[in-house]
């Protein structure tokens, strides 16, 4: 009993000397700016990397049937900027760049060309809302082999006609719901809601869901990762 | 009358906090690491629900829509009040997890959660499998009552809260409920587990401030000593 005693008091007395240091040296690395952003950022890292090992293409996000659905008047419009960036619609074209085969202008009728999906799935935003919409488009999965993407690539990175951008990783463009979107309830998007083409991704967060689509690229790379994940955001929120 | 026999008998299970704690760095150690992730997951959190104070039940819910409740805070939405939340969110909810994993591996494999935490059928024979647990105990004659009070409440938050919470937080992500749908629906959609991961933080809330209440009760700075080094509870032990 007693040399038990003894050796737990050895233990805690080594032990207090790490639990004293422990915290002064965690707060002290968080109090180096240079270490701030890295160490705040580990936990959004480990939370994209945890995600990828768990999205598989063969899970799908929950879709729903018509009497799920939100109407479309109560869809929340959100923009970072205007609702509107007047888009010439006539004029308008998707330019494809980066490591495909066919890179160039593609029109509306182009894409439209490939087989429609329509689905109804969630649409979450990172704020805390969520509502329930009809999305139909092609797969981008479709799109991605009509323009000879490089197998190999990482990631797929949009433009926006109002300067937002957006990327995320190819296991995501790739998954069967992951349309490029051209209608919304069965019509043609509005202008609110990024017209002519957007993205909808059920499996993923709102923010990366970009409207106004005027650029997309197939890259290895990515020179900068999205708006709002520029900003803090995760960047494959996953979780 | 009645509020002071209550009372006591939250006081007591702080003077067994600190007894097994004593026994244990690894709960020690737990127990901080766990209260610095809890208050930088609750002031995050606050951050994160600022930029949309609303709860509704079900599936969606948005501003457009009616809500469950109207919280009566501000809508928020300063990006460096958002963006440094979801760092610190999760981040902080890593390591509150990992540490938690960590915690329930030793509380199972150490029989800390059998012999410290499940409410024994015969207090008295507790007393004798740790019968050093009697030397700091103000009123023996009391810490039977605070003993029951003590572990229940240490097995609802350990059991039953920090698991809701961490189910309802994956409850909320895309990618995470297109694997794993039942993490939602179970609770009948994204918007009700967003709505339970509030209230369990409420309840989670109120019992740390209880806590701090019964370590005050119980003798503030000889009880967090205690939590830190155990050296006071030995000390008692060896005069």
């Amino acid at each position: 009993m007693n040399s038990r005693i003894d050796s737990c008091q050895f233990k805690t007395i080594s032990r207090r000397g790490l639990l004293k240091l422990t915290p002064v040296a965690v707060l002290g690395a968080f109090a180096i700016p240079q270490l701030q952003k890295p160490l705040l950022k580990g936990g959004l890292r480990f939370s994209d990397w945890a995600s990828t090992r768990l999205f598989r293409s063969g899970h799908l996000a929950p879709t729903f049937t018509d009497s799920d659905l939100t109407p479309f008047e109560k869809f929340p419009i959100n923009d970072y900027d205007v609702d509107d960036p007047e888009v010439d619609l006539d004029k308008w074209t998707l330019a494809v760049s980066g490591s495909v085969q066919k890179p160039g202008d593609y029109t509306l009728a182009q894409i439209h060309a490939l087989p429609k999906v329509t689905q109804n799935t969630r649409h979450v935003c990172v704020e805390g809302w969520d509502v329930i919409g009809r999305f139909g488009g092609v797969r981008l999965s479709d799109f991605l082999k009509t323009i000879g993407a490089d197998p190999t690539a990482r990631f797929i990175s949009v433009e926006c006609a109002d300067d937002y951008y957006e990327s995320i990783d190819i296991a995501t463009a790739m998954h069967p719901q992951s349309l490029l979107c051209y209608e919304m309830y069965g019509q043609p998007l509005t202008r609110e809601h990024g017209a002519p083409l957007r993205l909808s991704i059920p499996t993923t967060i709102g923010y990366k869901q970009a409207k106004y689509l005027t650029h997309l690229k197939v890259s290895h790379v990515l020179e900068k990762v999205g708006y709002w994940e520029d900003q803090g955001y995760p960047e494959f929120y996953g979780l | 009358m009645a509020e002071s026999v209550q009372l006591h008998e939250l006081a007591i299970p702080e003077v067994n906090v600190s007894d097994a704690l004593r026994h244990s760095a690894v709960v020690r150690v737990t127990h901080w690491i766990t209260t610095i992730s809890f208050l930088a997951l609750l002031l995050s959190g606050i951050a994160i629900l600022l930029a949309h104070p609303r709860l509704y039940w079900g599936e969606t819910g948005a501003r457009e829509g009616p809500s469950l409740i109207d919280l009566p805070l501000p809508f928020v939405l300063d990006v460096p009040i958002r963006g440094p939340g979801r760092y610190l969110h999760f981040l902080s909810a890593w390591v509150c997890v990992l540490t938690g994993l960590f915690y329930l591996l030793y509380g199972f494999f150490s029989r800390h959660f059998r012999k410290n935490l499940l409410p024994s059928k015969d207090d008295f024979s507790w007393r004798v499998i740790s019968p050093h647990l009697r030397l700091t105990r103000p009123k023996p004659e009391e810490a039977l009552k605070y003993n029951g009070v003590q572990r229940l409440a240490y097995i609802a938050v350990v059991f039953v809260l920090f698991p809701l919470m961490i189910w309802t937080g994956l409850g909320m992500s895309p990618a995470v409920t297109s694997v794993f749908p039942w993490l939602a629906t179970t609770f009948g959609g994204q918007q009700s587990a967003r709505t339970i991961h509030f209230f369990v933080t409420i309840v989670l809330v109120i019992f740390v401030l209880v806590h701090i209440i019964m370590v005050f009760r119980a003798g503030f700075i000889a009880r967090v000593r205690a939590m830190i080094t155990g050296r006071v509870a030995a000390a008692k032990e060896h005069s």
